[in-house]
């Protein structure tokens, strides 16, 4: 009697054993399936991500013009007067506004945004002009976008920004003029000694 | 003075009769005349000007006729410091349509008239400076 209970519960520690082997084995057949749905849909939504930014480059770069441009550039109309201008012209105008004022001319229309990029527009960057709605965000991205072009800086008495501008500051390696005036949180050695700028020749702290 | 160079507009056939004074601040076009007498010979058209465009363009000259040259815009000093602000009769001049402020433009471009090329795009920064993006219409 004891040996037959013996041998049951062997047997039983056996089933349970395999039992447990299956299980393992189930769960990790199924987490590697959903793992491998959760990569395709995620590879799907990267290509499509790609594909739609592809899309507006080349838009921004005006290589697509006739598919679905209902406005019709070569009819003239919504063609304004501005953007008809030579790009030369027009930088002219521009030259004149804020930062803020250049923002908002971006988001009029396309052939606006490509008048604000043009790198002579970006040569001097003024965020004191615009000192209270600067934020490190924004002084991040503009700073990125014309770090190779801007040669005038000026952060004269803008207290919002932090390190992280000035280690993009840094980085911009024309600037010759630097306005830091009243700028909390600066630190000369820290920032220039970091990435040299060679042509620095105005300091202004 | 006598008249040098006779120009028309692209739209009309009506005739203006320039002297040298005004044609010299034309500094794209002068050379076209240098010192012949154009008085005899056929009328120049100016493809990019219209007649009353034109008209205002000679207008401004010669108000502005006594005014010294203007110094090249260099790009590493501020523009608001080498534009120097409008004055009265200008404002009063320029307090025209979007349409005819923009024919301005490229015809003070076209003819080379620095003095009135910066200050039609001064005007015209001045009126984008400060509007949203949506009233920002500039062209509709």
């Amino acid at each position: 009697m004891r040996l037959t209970l013996h041998r049951w519960i062997v047997w039983k520690d056996f089933r349970l054993g395999r039992q447990s082997m299956a299980h393992n084995i189930i769960e990790n057949v199924f987490h590697k399936s959903v793992t491998s749905v959760i990569f395709g849909a995620w590879y799907q939504v990267t290509l499509d991500a790609r594909q739609t930014r592809e899309y507006f480059e080349k838009l921004g770069r005006g290589e697509i013009t006739d598919d679905d441009d209902p406005f019709g550039r070569s009819t003239g109309e919504a063609r304004d007067d501005i953007a008809a201008m030579d790009r030369e012209d027009s930088c002219l105008i521009f030259r004149h506004l804020n930062l803020i004022d250049l923002s908002r001319c971006a988001c009029v229309c396309r052939a606006w945004k490509e008048i604000t990029e043009i790198p002579s527009l970006w040569r001097r960057i003024n965020f004191s002009a615009v000192q209270k709605s600067v934020t490190d965000k924004i002084a991040c991205r503009l700073l990125m976008k014309s770090r190779s072009y801007v040669s005038y800086l000026n952060l004269r008495a803008v207290h919002s920004v932090s390190w992280d501008t000035f280690k993009v500051v840094s980085e911009c390696r024309n600037l010759q003029d630097l306005n830091v005036s009243e700028c909390i949180g600066f630190n000369v050695s820290s920032t220039l000694h970091t990435e040299p700028c060679c042509v620095l020749c105005l300091l202004t702290a | 003075m006598a008249t040098i160079a006779q120009l028309k507009g692209w739209d009309s056939e009506e005739v203006f009769n320039v002297d040298g004074e005004i044609l010299n601040q034309f500094s794209s076009i002068k050379e076209l005349f240098g010192n012949a007498d154009a008085s005899n010979s056929e009328p120049l058209s100016l493809p990019n000007v219209s007649a009353a465009t034109f008209q205002k363009v000679i207008e401004w000259c010669k108000h502005h006729k006594d005014d010294p040259s203007l110094p090249p815009l260099k790009c590493n000093k501020a523009i608001s410091e080498q534009i120097k602000d409008v004055s009265d009769w200008d404002r009063e001049f320029l307090h025209v349509d979007q349409k005819t402020l923009c024919e301005l433009i490229l015809a003070a471009g076209y003819l080379g008239i620095d003095g009135l090329f910066r200050l039609t795009c001064k005007t015209v920064a001045d009126m984008i400076s400060g509007t949203t993006s949506d009233e920002n219409n500039f062209q509709h």
